[in-house]
């Protein structure tokens, strides 16, 4: 309602003037989310890491086991070739030297004390000299159980089956994922940023064998515009794991934007249908992870 | 071996999905609770009706699967137990032997079986699904291995499903499914009846005894489906075991995988497309389990969580 874009809760709305949200504002909107896609829902989180000033079973919105069955280098050269007119959909120009590196260090506690190592290219640096285990050498660390694997599934694995009309005695056997094309998934988290007071979006990957992504891995999932700028690993702010998100530097200004474009359009400016242009946005970086989220923007 | 024509799944399997969160508990308290002690504990895990396709049934753990029973809204319960093996010997020995699994498993087969003969399961739909999930950790290492079961007690001959087109039910009796799971929890089970005055509404499986309906067409079985495959979700079993012994007959099952037709108007002018799935089962009074169990145990999967336990790597690898 009118009303409501105007005023809220705690009676310091900056949604006109900056794009940004109050704790209040963030719960109607997420609201509005889970209610018009409820494969978004709301979770309590760890009750050590819970917010005082959100709601207590609305700490943050999760949807789970998303598909994301290609990687965006496939993407990215059809893209160059695209000047969207929409061009609310990337941030506005951020200067590689001095403003993108002011962006990642200001939120981060647990800055690491190697970062003014040099760039590696466009790519975010991720630390090559320690003792993290490439794939290759991990793999061959790990017990192998594939002797014993066997023989459950022979003795009391999951069956393949019969065709329906087949006797008794014609049982094919086959492996219990043939046939299943195999695709990486994703859980996607929505979090309230105290400090950008702006929605956050964290990215947690698995394999297609369901086994945790590498950062690397997930940037593959990223727009390359963006990779360097804005994709950050931290702390999730109610689950503690290390997990990837989008900085959400720049997120004020991406709405902000939009809420002039509204304007301009002679609408009403709506705080509750932040997270509905914030996933918008969202998909623009991350175009190959196919969450639920297809809408025209209703006033 | 003769080729049947279109070999398929009687049933998708789940597959473990514990989080970063649910090992990290784990290890903490095996460190400091349980230590030696290899006792069976008690957790709580759950899964989603299916909301996209072609991904994994997945059945989630989380940190707090040790202590709190309650699962998210909208999500269907699963109770079970953690058999956490203190060497990769004796999780070797264990898998390796066919009487030692079957023995383990004895009691929750003996409690389904029981919930389904008494009725209780029809007040309580939980009943029917129970997990063991076995694992190993190797503390030092981060390394953490794990497989599930979720035993479905064996009938006399195989389940066979015969697929009806979704149309027969279509996109408005849908809806009003997606909805009403919202709005009440029915536990991953219910029914879908249909009277002449009210048309379609759902009703808890508690109803199943005495609901009146003009054709049993006008009864089917809703099953809350993680499956995105072809073939409904391994949970299914025992609720068809179920329905067999108390209203016999051969019954609709809508496998249901549209929770997001309970939001508001999203779709475009042609129409959402429907992926629950419609089948006839012949649920024949003779499908009574002897009480031996399909155990169905997953694939042994391993992963290495170094990334993100070891604290120093955290630290050093936090940008």
């Amino acid at each position: 309602s009118t009303v409501n874009a105007f005023t809220s809760a705690s009676g310091e709305s900056k949604f006109l003037e900056s794009g940004t949200l109050t704790p209040e504002e963030f719960v109607e909107a997420g609201d509005q989310l889970t209610f018009k896609f409820p494969t978004w829902r709301w979770e309590a989180g760890d009750a050590n890491l819970r917010a005082s000033y959100l709601p207590q079973e609305q700490q943050y919105l999760i949807t789970r086991n998303v598909p994301c069955r290609d990687r965006v280098r496939a993407l990215d050269s059809a893209l160059d070739q695209i000047k969207t007119e929409d061009d609310w959909l990337l941030p506005p120009e951020v200067s590689t030297s001095g403003a993108s590196k002011d962006c990642l260090q200001d939120v981060d506690d647990l800055a690491s004390p190697k970062e003014g190592k040099a760039e590696v290219g466009p790519v975010l640096n991720f630390n090559a000299d320690d003792d993290f285990l490439g794939d290759g050498a991990k793999a061959s660390n790990l017990p192998d159980f594939s002797d014993l694997d066997k023989q459950l599934q022979e003795e009391d694995g999951y069956p393949a089956a019969s065709a329906p009309a087949a006797p008794a005695s014609v049982i094919v056997a086959e492996a219990p994922d043939a046939n299943i094309l195999k695709t990486r998934t994703y859980d996607l988290s929505i979090t309230y940023d105290k400090y950008y007071r702006t929605p956050r979006l964290w990215l947690f990957g698995y394999n297609e064998n369901g086994d945790p992504l590498t950062p690397e891995e997930v940037y593959e999932d990223v727009l390359s515009d963006y990779k360097s700028r804005t994709v950050t690993v931290d702390p999730h702010p109610l689950t503690g794991t290390p997990t990837v998100s989008i900085h959400p530097c720049q997120h004020a200004q991406v709405m902000k934007k939009v809420i002039d474009d509204w304007i301009e359009q002679g609408l009403t400016p709506r705080h509750d249908l932040a997270l509905f242009v914030f996933l918008k946005f969202i998909s623009s970086v991350v175009p190959t992870i196919n969450y639920d989220f297809t809408m025209e923007i209703e006033f | 071996m003769a080729q049947p024509a279109a070999a398929t799944k009687d049933f998708e399997p789940l597959q473990a999905a514990p989080d970063v969160g649910f090992w990290q508990e784990l290890s903490q308290r095996k460190l400091d609770l349980w230590r030696l002690d290899s006792s069976n504990v008690p957790v709580t895990a759950f899964y989603e009706a299916s909301q996209a396709s072609r991904v994994p049934a997945k059945c989630f753990l989380q940190k707090d699967a040790f202590q709190d029973t309650r699962v998210p809204v909208g999500a269907v319960k699963v109770v079970g137990e953690l058999k956490n093996f203190n060497t990769e010997e004796e999780f070797r020995a264990f898998l390796g032997n066919a009487d030692a699994r079957q023995s383990c498993l004895a009691e929750a087969v003996a409690q389904i079986s029981s919930a389904i003969a008494s009725g209780k399961a029809l007040q309580e739909p939980w009943q029917l699904r129970r997990l063991l999930l076995c694992s190993f950790a190797d503390l030092k290492k981060y390394h953490y291995s794990y497989l599930l079961t979720l035993p479905a007690l064996k009938t006399p001959k195989p389940w066979q499903r015969v697929r009806e087109p979704i149309e027969d039910l279509g996109p408005e009796v849908l809806a009003l499914v997606a909805k009403g799971l919202r709005e009440k929890d029915f536990d991953g089970l219910c029914l879908l009846t249909r009277a002449a005055d009210v048309g379609w509404s759902l009703r808890p499986m508690a109803d199943l005894l005495n609901v009146k309906v003009e054709s049993e067409d006008d009864l089917i079985l809703v099953f809350v489906d993680p499956s995105s495959e072809e073939a409904p979700a391994w949970s299914l079993q025992n609720a068809l075991v179920l329905l067999a012994k108390h209203r016999p007959g051969r019954r609709r099952v809508l496998a249901f995988r549209d929770p997001q037709l309970a939001g508001a108007s999203g779709y475009t002018s042609s129409g959402p497309q429907l992926r629950s799935l419609l089948f006839r089962y012949a649920l024949d009074a003779e499908m009574e389990s002897s009480g031996d169990c399909r155990a169905g145990w997953s694939k042994i999967a391993t992963v290495d969580l170094t990334r993100f336990l070891d604290s120093k790597m955290v630290a050093a690898n936090a940008v």
